[in-house]
């Protein structure tokens, strides 16, 4: 018992935080598989998408801005999930997140006028995989 | 068989072991402190110590620097085995508010096991009995295994059995990973990839039922590896497996879990120079003896 006592205090007590407050978590990733993913992307005027890799400063890329996406909500307490958000909280979030991309950026001297930021929902029916796209903001980058 | 867990490898935490990981465990770290400072410029959604006082002061690259720099003295000190209470100390801190910050700025890169190991370190130095040179390892396991234990608890709080009868609908996660790589590089060969191990997950429903039975089953005991050191090295090994089937299939590395849990329990680099070095001089001609004739017993 004496070589687990850290182990069971630690389990313990983030069992009765029972919420993520650094070092005490439940590490919940993956722990439940529901129908549904969100990727979110950007695409210029034309249509022609961005690789976060090559037009955003390191750290900004689509995992970033998904959990960002996820802290919106929760912190806002919006609920969200299987596609079913509507264009009003799409559209808050979607400011708020291409402002945090758009932070320390410049693209003055790029090809494009604007930014499109869209989410793209995956969802299984009938044993396929479909997806659907929705525009959640679109900036202007230069007047 | 019995001859090869009685050796000594298997027994023992070695100085040069030790000395090993602490370098392997520092670099990790230093990486860690340095993505998680210079990825984000804002805490809008504080949490943790940040969501008790306002943390959004410390957010300026003045800082930041003064962080990184604070950092490499202190992983310097802890591999000269220097002040290691006061050093490991201020790890842990440095660990709490770097890694608070940026989960406050929304990302989650779950670093969590580098401020517990260090916190439960400075227990073990602090305590200085005459087992605190295995505490010092033994106490971080304790954490890492806590750690799985708790993922594997949240799974079944969750969704219980579900995440096991639920293993196809993992394929929108897989798809989701691949996707942010296309998104995030514009490759396409990374949607197609993923698209291509949807398929398999699909047309194999039981296959992926069993591996996340598995791995339900390795992190709810996790508790194994704790005990002494050939448990934690096989329970390691395990671990490490899954770890890559997971990234395989679905694409997803954990590193903030993987890296302590693969440096505390496999010690990668140490098993390389014991393998190259202890294992061919001296020990090794003893167990190739043994092994040679239990081998001609045998014939």
């Amino acid at each position: 018992m004496k070589a687990y006592i850290l182990l069971l205090l630690y389990i313990i007590s983030s069992l009765l935080i029972r919420k993520e407050f650094h070092p005490f978590s439940l590490f919940p990733m993956y722990n439940s598989f529901i129908n549904y993913g969100y990727v979110f992307f950007v695409k210029n005027e034309q249509g022609d998408i961005l690789p976060f890799y090559k037009k955003f400063s390191a750290g900004k890329n689509a995992g970033y801005t998904a959990h960002a996406f996820g802290a919106f909500c929760h912190y806002h307490g919006y609920s969200f999930g299987f596609g079913k958000e509507d264009s009003v909280l799409l559209k808050q979030a979607g400011r708020e997140l291409t402002d945090m991309l758009l932070r320390n950026e410049d693209f003055r001297n790029s090809s494009f006028d604007s930014l499109c930021l869209y989410k793209r929902y995956y969802y299984l029916k009938n044993g396929k995989l479909l997806y659907r796209d929705d525009l959640m903001y679109e900036k202007a980058i230069r007047p | 068989m019995k001859k090869l867990f009685d050796h000594k490898f298997f027994q023992q935490y070695t100085n040069a072991e030790w000395i090993i990981l602490k370098i392997s465990f520092c670099w990790c770290w230093v990486g860690a402190i340095g993505i998680s400072t210079f990825s984000h410029e804002s805490v809008p959604y504080p949490s943790g110590i940040c969501s008790l006082f306002d943390c959004s002061f410390l957010v300026t690259w003045h800082i930041y620097y003064g962080f990184y720099f604070t950092t490499l003295l202190l992983a310097l000190l802890y591999i000269l085995e220097k002040k290691m209470v006061v050093v490991t100390s201020l790890m842990c801190l440095m660990s709490l508010v770097v890694f608070t910050l940026e989960e406050s700025s929304g990302i989650l890169n779950r670093n969590t096991l580098y401020t517990l190991i260090f916190l439960v370190q400075a227990v073990a130095y602090f305590r200085n009995s005459p087992s605190h040179k295995t505490e010092r390892i033994q106490f971080p396991i304790q954490m890492i295994a806590a750690g799985y234990m708790l993922a594997g608890i949240s799974k079944l709080t969750e969704s219980g059995l579900g995440w096991i009868t639920d293993a196809p609908l993992a394929s929108i996660q897989i798809i989701k990973n691949y996707g942010f790589s296309y998104f995030d590089t514009g490759d396409i060969s990374f949607l197609n990839e993923g698209l291509s191990k949807v398929d398999v997950l699909l047309a194999h429903p039981f296959f992926a039922k069993l591996l996340f039975a598995f791995t339900l089953f390795l992190e709810l005991f996790a508790w194994l590896a704790v005990k002494n050191k050939l448990r934690s090295f096989i329970y390691g090994l395990l671990l490490t497996s899954m770890h890559i089937g997971i990234l395989y299939f679905m694409n997803i590395f954990i590193e903030g879990i993987f890296y302590p849990m693969f440096i505390f329990m496999v010690n990668p680099f140490y098993l390389l120079y014991f393998l190259s070095k202890g294992l061919y001089k001296k020990s090794g001609l003893q167990l190739h003896h043994t092994i040679a004739r239990k081998f001609t017993k045998q014939v």
